[in-house]
């Protein structure tokens, strides 16, 4: 009964949102200001219908409801509750109904936070969500059910992949899919403005938050998800270069030149056109990812199960969706002309370099995880593109952009200073110098060209960005008004530079000063990484609530004194007969010491592999640094002042009218 | 015109992902599949050999 109505609210969910893409239109056609305000209700009906559906799923979920053919293949009676909560969106049909769960939360965030918006771009917004929506439904509903019942019922579940029985499962998905469907919101306003041709600061004031926003959460995700694949996979890498981490970085780095676009188009109504494109091209390049990882076109360890209708329906969405808003921006988009004249010396100048290499940088992505599959599809061969093409091309393509940040807080609006630049940047500029020599030896003992590089980019980036807010709070006569008076959107900004002065410096050293080793250690024998001395002690048997471990113990030492003692795991996961690796990892701001288990041999020896991981948490700190950074940003003050100011012109408007 | 550029290459892309899914994806690879996992398969090889 239970998947029965959860099956139904879909298809409820269906109606209204077909309801909320269209009577919003006939409203503004019409000019008809019940049909626009009928989007706000929609859109709230929408959110219920889809909780109550996904309510559904997850207490088949928890109830081990084996006779729905999802649950079955996702789910075991030994599995903990916590894992039965998160096994819902741990394969293909609950994931999407996560997503649009998700969709339908942004939704009704807009519904409620543009009240204040003028009726008929709120309700315009509305309709392409709910456009978006409906196409999502269709999908969940043609081709991937999560509710499809399996006669007769299975007697117990296939259980979840182990790989995701893990608290990153738990956070990695909701926030990456957060930043995904909410550049959604950004891709609305921009149909939005095409459609009613009003581009105007107004209108990059109100998208400036949802950008954000959604940024925030797509980094949060990519964070997460570096750093579950670095602890649960055991590899020790953060990052691989694998073209479903591509499909995330590729709208993130989209959307990160979208807010500086932004930023240029609401203070100086320069860039129109060109960032209403990439309000399309963020969610776009979030729907080739979809596209990437359900329709099996390439291989990836993150792929689900893929069936070619799946791939077959989100491509035709995709052609729908994208090749829509990019035939009304070929049509209207000639019409919004900016107005003023560009310096390349001034703010906007510089970010437009910043865009510039962001593009680029992102097309550089696009173009190595596409290659493979476009020289196949030409019959030419068959080839894999890896992190050595990424790293040559992409690396150089972001280095310009720690100049530029530096320079940003510093070039005002309209035309810079060459003197005034010079002698604020003065100092962090010695600084970073400083520190490309002495940091990686204070840190690591010795330097590569790369690390001194990390160092001095990264340095440069954290104290150029940190003097201008030093400067704002030396103005004021104390430290507490000093801080109250730098605006929210310069902290957030501010931090978000820092991040990315931090993830620097920890790339650079982890990728300059990183060991590992492969050895085969009997009881009481040592081996010896990074300085540390690593004792495999013995082994024992452990029992997990659904599987049986082999536990190892390994002591670090360094210099004659403990450091850690260390347990990693080798799980047999019964359900499945799978074998996990389990790493074990003293972690620590300045060094990571890693351990993960291999093979046991017969004579009481075993394998490990040992890493040594300096500086390796600042590249996931510098992540958090961002998402605080855009945390901070959009929920400045002033949209909401200037949002009631609107409110109130707006209003006294009416009562002259009336 | 140069408003029509995206539009072009998306219809690009949609012919190249139209042709690559009738294509078999397993045999384009990926930089991480079939990379060994940390130590343990390769050891068992030789594991399997000395018993």
């Amino acid at each position: 009964m239970i998947p029965e109505l959860g099956h139904f609210a879909v298809i409820l969910a269906l109606g209204v949102a077909l309801l909320q893409a269209i009577v919003p239109l006939l409203g503004w056609r019409r000019r008809d200001a019940r049909l626009l305000a009928f989007a706000g209700s929609a859109a709230q009906g929408q959110f219920l219908c889809v909780a109550a559906a996904y309510a559904c799923l997850t207490y088949c979920f928890v109830t081990k409801d084996f006779s729905v053919a999802y649950v079955m293949e996702n789910d075991h009676s030994q599995l903990p509750l916590i894992y039965r909560i998160t096994a819902v969106w741990g394969a293909h049909e609950g994931s999407l109904l996560l997503w649009v769960l998700i969709l339908a939360g942004w939704t009704l965030a807009v519904s409620v936070f543009n009240r204040r918006l003028p009726l008929d771009m709120s309700a315009l917004v509305l309709s392409v969500l709910g456009m978006i929506s409906t196409g999502f439904y269709l999908f969940i509903l043609l081709t991937s059910s999560p509710f499809t019942r399996l006669v007769p019922a299975a007697t117990e579940g296939r259980d979840l992949n182990p790989i995701l029985q893990d608290p990153g499962l738990a956070v990695h998905p909701p926030m990456l899919y957060m930043g995904y469907v909410g550049f959604s919101v950004a891709f609305a306003f921009a149909i939005a403005a095409l459609i009613t041709g009003r581009l105007d600061a107004a209108w990059a004031r109100w998208t400036r938050p949802w950008t954000t926003t959604a940024w925030m959460f797509l980094t949060m995700g990519i964070t997460l998800g570096s750093w579950w694949a670095y602890k649960e996979l055991g590899w020790g890498g953060w990052w691989f270069w694998d073209p479903v981490e591509n499909a995330s970085f590729m709208p993130w780095l989209a959307g990160t030149a979208l807010i500086h676009s932004l930023a240029v188009t609401e203070k100086r109504g320069l860039l129109k056109s060109w960032t209403v494109l990439l309000a399309i091209l963020a969610f776009s390049l979030s729907l080739l990812g979809t596209f990437l990882v359900r329709s099996g076109v390439l291989v990836s360890v993150h792929a689900f199960a893929s069936d070619p209708s799946r791939g077959e329906f989100i491509l035709a969405f995709m052609a729908v969706v994208v090749g829509g808003a990019l035939t009304l921006y070929a049509w209207r988009a000639p019409k919004l002309a900016s107005s003023g004249e560009l310096k390349l010396f001034s703010r906007e100048g510089l970010l437009l370099f910043n865009n510039v290499f962001l593009v680029a940088a992102c097309a550089a992505v696009l173009l190595g995880t596409l290659y493979p599959l476009a020289l196949d599809a030409m019959g030419l061969g068959k080839i894999s593109v890896g992190p050595p093409y990424f790293n040559s091309v992409f690396l150089p393509m972001i280095a310009p952009l720690f100049l530029l940040v530096g320079l940003a807080a510093v070039v005002p609006w309209k035309r810079g200073d060459w003197r005034e630049t010079v002698r604020r940047l003065k100092l962090p500029a010695l600084v970073a110098v400083v520190l490309m020599v002495v940091l990686p030896f204070a840190l690591h003992g010795r330097t590569t060209p790369l690390a001194a590089a990390g160092a001095l980019l990264g340095s440069w980036a954290i104290f150029a960005a940190a003097q201008d807010v030093w400067r704002r709070v030396r103005a004021k006569p104390d430290l507490r008004s000093g801080v109250s008076a730098v605006p929210r959107a310069v902290w957030g900004m501010t931090l978000a530079h820092i991040g990315l002065g931090i993830w620097a410096l920890g790339v650079s050293g982890v990728i300059s000063f990183g060991d590992e080793k492969d050895v085969r250690l009997a009881r009481g024998a040592e081996t010896e990484i990074g300085g540390y001395t690593f004792r495999f002690v013995g082994e024992g048997d452990q029992a997990g609530p659904n599987y049986t471990a082999q536990q190892g113990t390994v002591a670090v030492e360094r210099n004659g004194k403990p450091i850690a003692m260390l347990h990693p795991q080798k799980r047999l996961y019964p359900s499945q007969g799978t074998v996990i690796t389990q790493s074990s990892i003293d972690t620590g701001l300045l060094r990571d010491l890693y351990v993960s288990l291999g093979e046991g041999y017969d004579d009481g020896s075993w394998s490990l592999r040992v890493y040594y991981k300096p500086v390796i948490r600042m590249i996931w700190l510098g992540g958090v640094f961002m998402f605080f950074g855009g945390l901070l940003a959009a929920s400045d003050k002033r949209y909401r002042l200037a949002r009631a100011a609107e409110r109130r012109a707006s209003e006294a408007i009416e009562a002259a009218a009336a | 015109m140069r408003f029509l550029i995206p539009l072009l290459v998306l219809l690009a892309l949609i012919a190249l992902f139209y042709v690559g899914m009738q294509r078999d994806p397993r045999l384009v690879p990926s930089p991480l599949v079939g990379k060994a996992a940390p130590a343990s398969t390769c050891r068992r090889s030789t594991a399997r050999r000395r018993a």
